[in-house]
């Protein structure tokens, strides 16, 4: 016998993931396409004028939520103006293919697109860095980088938001990552559904409230083209343990991934507790807890041959980074002018009175490096900040 | 005669896809990376009949789809242009026959997609690490059938009508997605004498005793397939160091046991250790007075026996500053919840009871299904009920059969729960309920609990899973203050499991084992999910139970004064007044919009203040149906109108409600709970009424 749908009379072809109900597919759209609006609408995520970046990846949820978001704009009058913003890593036989999908979609979604690369925002792609990290840390530069990436480009598109394609089931699990990690500041963070409201780019995800399951319903009954494929660099294992619990966990109980996600909002951190303040980056400007942001230091270690800089324990790299701060020094105190070197000393000794030990080197080695190479001096006066800072890390 | 044996062995052809290595003289392909551009071939055509067989030894996690397996008549040494998958170019180009290897190979698959993914089938997997996959041609007349070996099993034939005689068919793997490495086992003729001694040992020893055979290490190791051969790199899997002797990190005895990673202990220091930890939790939380009475909660497992015994030892005149408290001993039976017999249970509770006599403290005896006969707590200080007794010996258990009542009801209210995640946090409740009233009975202001810290981590993750977030602190914390005269403290939450049993063992002390509602099934509670979750965790990353205890210490649980904010079952503060962008509103909108036909949701989306009036307006007709719990059996006699389901839910908290959701008939639930809430109701609605004349809103007595 067939189903019916629960809401109309038509014949039910799927149960929703979430409720469990039986439902025809023009009523799961429906639905679907509701709760959306709903969580769009009660966060009050648009203002009417202002520009609203998609960040495109080609994947499901991205290409999704442009094509819910574009249908809603119309159907209910946001006044806002979509824009699809990609980001290209640079990871050959992944985003390449992938762009060509957000490239389709921009045709069949009439939006405009916009792809900034890690290689000009950088220097570097993902297949160069991984050629000098290997296959394990790499998701750390690439998650890094995307979050700064998406940034610079919806500034450069001169956007007032970002929304994101993240999905209930996304969040669920980072919540269970952040408390794996013991990461505070994170949990407290991540299950909002607006991030970076004081100074950065504010950024939402509309798709908060919706589980992964239905989105790839959503996308598999109205034939949207997206790209499917995992990055060819392998994920981030210690993420798939948590990937993996929240998946057995939704069979057990389908509101599971709700309610973690309500166990997230409701956490209330001890007063005593000391969070990370939020500062900008020395360097760059863009939002960070430390002096210097994580993507600075990343892409520091990389451009100095220590691309393990900013990755897991500190104290071996932060060892090395001292030696060759220390050979610099001694090859660039070999190699200036009488002139400079005086200076140079001068400098140090004076320094080595007034200051600690570790301040010491990296103040010599700023010197040398000015001496070195006098072109790019203010380059090396931005360092002559960044090593203590980098030490520090 | 070692050269004949090795022409007739099956390999690799050296013409291969670009991120394949062979190893192992070319019986062993290897994926470097990607997860693409990996076929390879068998060196030489098979003959009809003859099977290649090649054993998955690596997977990678994060690709989908696996391992690809056929024949093809394209010859590897034409060197032509590999293309980058077997499925669907290499197949496409014809002449091909490949399929993909699925989780639940099963018998003839036609389809040619690769991963049909019915993870929810309990097959076994095929794609696993060490399953065998095979792959033969039988000549069938002018045409030939290709069938698939797989553990052993012939699967019938799969491919029909392959024009063998067209060329010479070739084996091709492509060793796809989450493959990563697979060998070739040797079927036809002997690799060499070495090998084949290797095979033979295997056959005869198992794994474990191979390190106690009189062999040189270099020879156990190939055995072990460990040794390394050139061009060859053995993933470092076991670095296992068997070190003979480690000494006491703190007095250089020798040492019998490892606490973390590197602190080992002599059996004396490990005491001393231990007790330390504990009584510094109890004096750091400064919560435990002289001469104050404790009620401590055993249940016969290791945790409370281990609290049991530290309590009993600092108490001892023994101890070198005495514990100054006066603990009594509580049992609580939950045989009725598994649907023990009367003398299985009579079993359990004279065993634990032995313990707890032996202590000589005041001990009780209590079950669970006392729980639905507890009167409201308002009522029960003033009430002397003589079945609460301190019960010490032995035939006084049969009192435990006065409860058929009770009992029938409780066994009700489980069998109206669907799940065993809601039967368990049910009965977590109902075990506190039942603490909580003894303690006030017999004048108890505390509650002592042996949770330890694993347990408590668990317990953490799996607040978290069922939408407890709010009350994550209070569960976890040394000290838990929901009620407001009694604080549960749990002075061994800084134990790790391994540091319990271990006690226990050195200290020779009796624990009971008592199967319960999770005991005997597999994985089917979010709780026993989540501690799998956990100790899995922990075999790899140390540091996982602490690293969860950390986030729970940064936490704290916001508590309200009046008990009207009081969750009615777990009296958990209430974490359900949430602004219009939360779960919650969200979770009943998804229900509103796919329970309601379109007309009332046109009209309720409009209404954008959702604050849980709208679902009402849908639910209202199955509601009516469950308003009283069973008209025509009589058994529904309550004095005033049956609670709602509505209403009952709005006296609970999120994770409550859950439980609620998954009961058939919310009249189950043990009637002080009803009770209680139908009281809220009338006061909400006295206060509704005056409202209007109240000066301050918030100014309610107490």
């Amino acid at each position: 016998m067939p189903i019916k749908c629960n809401l109309c009379e038509a014949g039910a072809i799927l149960k929703r993931p979430k409720t469990g109900d039986a439902l025809c597919k023009n009523c799961f759209y429906f639905a679907f396409e509701e709760e959306v609006h709903k969580t769009i609408t009660d966060a009050n995520l648009f203002v009417r004028g202002e520009t609203v970046a998609i960040g495109a990846s080609g994947g499901k949820d991205s290409t999704v939520l442009a094509y819910v978001l574009k249908a809603l704009n119309q159907r209910y009058d946001y006044g806002v103006n979509l824009v699809l913003l990609s980001v290209d890593e640079g990871i050959t036989g992944y985003r390449d293919d992938s762009l060509e999908t957000v490239k389709r979609n921009q045709q069949q979604y009439d939006l405009p697109l916009k792809i900034v690369s890690y290689e000009e925002l950088y220097g570097w792609t993902m297949d160069a860095i991984v050629k000098q990290i290997g296959l394990k840390n790499n998701c750390t530069f690439c998650g890094v980088f995307r979050r700064q990436a998406l940034d610079r480009g919806a500034i450069l598109m001169k956007v007032d938001r970002i929304v994101t394609g993240h999905n209930a089931d996304d969040i669920a699990e980072t919540v269970i990552m952040n408390v794996l990690r013991g990461d505070i500041g994170r949990l407290q963070r991540c299950t909002a559904i607006t991030t970076g409201t004081e100074g950065a780019l504010p950024r939402s995800k509309p798709f908060k409230y919706t589980y992964e399951k239905e989105i790839v319903m959503y996308a598999y009954f109205k034939k949207l083209d997206y790209f499917s494929t995992e990055c060819i660099y392998s994920p981030n294992a210690y993420r798939g343990f948590a990937r993996a619990y929240i998946k057995d966990l939704e069979k057990i109980r389908p509101s599971a991934i709700i309610d973690i996600i309500h166990s997230g909002e409701s956490l209330s951190v001890k007063k005593a507790v000391k969070l990370p303040t939020q500062g900008t980056c020395e360097r760059c400007g863009y939002i960070s807890s430390n002096p210097l942001c994580k993507a600075c230091i990343l892409l520091e270690g990389l451009n100095r041959g220590l691309p393990r800089l900013g990755i897991g324990k500190s104290h071996k790299e932060r060892r090395k980074l001292n030696e060759m701060l220390a050979q610099k020094e001694e090859a660039g105190n070999e190699k200036t002018t009488p002139d400079n070197s005086r200076e140079t000393t001068e400098n140090a000794s004076s320094e080595k009175s007034a200051s600690g030990s570790s301040k010491q080197k990296c103040e010599n080695c700023s010197c040398g490096q000015k001496c070195l190479a006098e072109k790019v001096e203010d380059l090396q006066l931005d360092r002559r900040k960044i090593d203590p800072a980098l030490i520090d890390f | 005669m070692i050269k004949n044996a090795l022409l007739t062995m099956t390999r690799f052809h050296p013409y291969h896809g670009q991120n394949i290595r062979l190893l192992h003289d070319n019986m062993v392909a290897y994926r470097e990376t990607s997860f693409a551009h990996a076929l390879t071939f068998s060196e030489k055509p098979l003959r009809p009949g003859e099977i290649f067989l090649v054993e998955i030894e690596k997977n990678e996690r994060g690709w989908s789809g696996h391992m690809r397996i056929g024949l093809t008549q394209f010859n590897p040494a034409d060197h032509f242009e590999l293309p980058q998958y077997a499925l669907p170019d290499l197949h496409n180009m014809g002449k091909s026959w490949i399929f993909a290897v699925t989780k639940s190979h099963n018998k003839v698959m036609l389809n040619e997609e690769g991963d049909t993914d019915n993870g929810d089938e309990p097959y076994q997997s095929v794609i696993d690490v060490g399953s065998r996959i095979g792959i033969m041609y039988k000549v069938n007349g002018d045409t030939a059938e290709m069938r698939f070996i797989i553990n052993g099993e012939d699967q019938g034939p799969c491919a029909r009508y392959i024009p063998y005689q067209g060329g010479n068919l070739h084996a091709v793997v492509d060793v796809y997605g989450t493959t990563k490495q697979v060998r070739i086992i040797q079927l036809y003729g002997v690799s060499t004498l070495q090998n084949a001694c290797r095979d033979r040992i295997l056959q005869l020893t198992s794994e474990d005793d191979l390190n106690k055979l009189p062999l040189p290490k270099k020879l156990k190791q190939f055995l072990r397939y460990e040794l390394v051969q050139e061009g060859e790199d053995v993933s470092p899997a076991r670095k296992e160091k068997i070190v003979e002797e480690r000494t006491c990190m703190k007095c250089e005895k020798k040492a019998v046991l490892v606490t973390r990673v590197n602190d080992a202990f002599c059996k004396e220091c490990f005491m001393v250790y231990v007790t330390h930890k504990f009584r510094a939790a109890i004096g750091k939380s400064k919560l435990i007075r002289d001469g104050e009475s404790v009620l401590v909660g055993v249940s016969g497992g290791q945790a409370s026996s281990c609290l049991l015994h530290l309590i009993q030892e600092g108490l001892s005149g023994r101890a070198h500053k005495k514990l100054r408290f006066k603990p009594g001993l509580v049992f609580i039976d939950e045989g009725a919840t598994i649907g023990m017999s009367a003398e299985e249970r009579l079993a359990n509770c004279t065993q634990v009871l032995e313990i707890m006599e032996k202590t000589g403290f005041p001990c009780y005896l209590k079950a669970l299904e006392q729980a639905m006969e507890l009167e409201r707590e308002a009522v029960t200080n003033t009430a002397d009920q003589t079945d609460t007794a301190s019960m010490t010996s032995v035939e006084d258990l049969t009192k435990l059969h006065r409860y058929d009542k009770a009992e029938e009801e409780l066994r009700a209210l489980m069998d109206s729960l669907k799940s065993v995640s809601a039967k368990e946090d049910l009965i977590k409740s109902l075990r506190h309920k039942i603490l909580i009233d003894l303690a006030l009975k017999k004048g108890y202001s505390k509650v002592m609990l042996g949770d330890c810290s694993t347990r408590l981590a668990v317990r953490l993750l799996t607040d978290i899973a069922q939408g407890r977030g709010a009350h994550v602190a209070m569960d976890t914390a040394f000290a838990d203050n929901r009620c407001n005269d009694i604080t549960i403290v749990r002075p061994i939450r800084d134990f790790s499991s391994k540091e319990v049993a271990m006690f226990n063992i050195l200290n020779n002390v009796p624990s009971v084992f008592i199967p319960r509602i999770t005991t005997k099934v597999y994985s089917v509670s979010i709780e026993h999910l989540t501690e799998r979750f956990v100790t899995g965790l922990q075999a790899e990353y140390p540091s996982t139970t602490s690293n969860i205890m950390r986030t729970g210490e940064k936490l704290h649980t916001e508590k309200k004064s009046s008990s009207e904010n009081q969750c009615a079952i777990c009296q958990a503060p209430l974490d359900t007044d949430v602004p219009s962008s939360s779960a919650l509103s969200a979770v009943r909108f998804s229900e509103t919009v796919s329970r309601c036909s379109s007309v009332t949701l046109s009209i309720f989306s409009t209404d954008t203040a959702c604050d849980g009036g709208g679902d009402k307006t849908c639910q209202s007709e199955g509601q009516k149906e469950s308003e009283c719990c069973g008209r025509g059996d009589g058994s529904c006699q309550s004095k005033e109108s049956k609670l709602t389901r509505d209403e009952v839910e709005s006296a609970l908290c999120y994770a409550c409600r859950l439980l609620i959701k998954d009961l058939g008939d919310v009249s189950k639930l043990p009637k002080h709970i009803l009770d209680d809430i139908s009281q809220r109701q009338r006061r909400t609605k006295m206060k509704s009424e005056i409202e209007d004349f109240l000066l301050d809103p918030s100014n309610t007595p107490d």
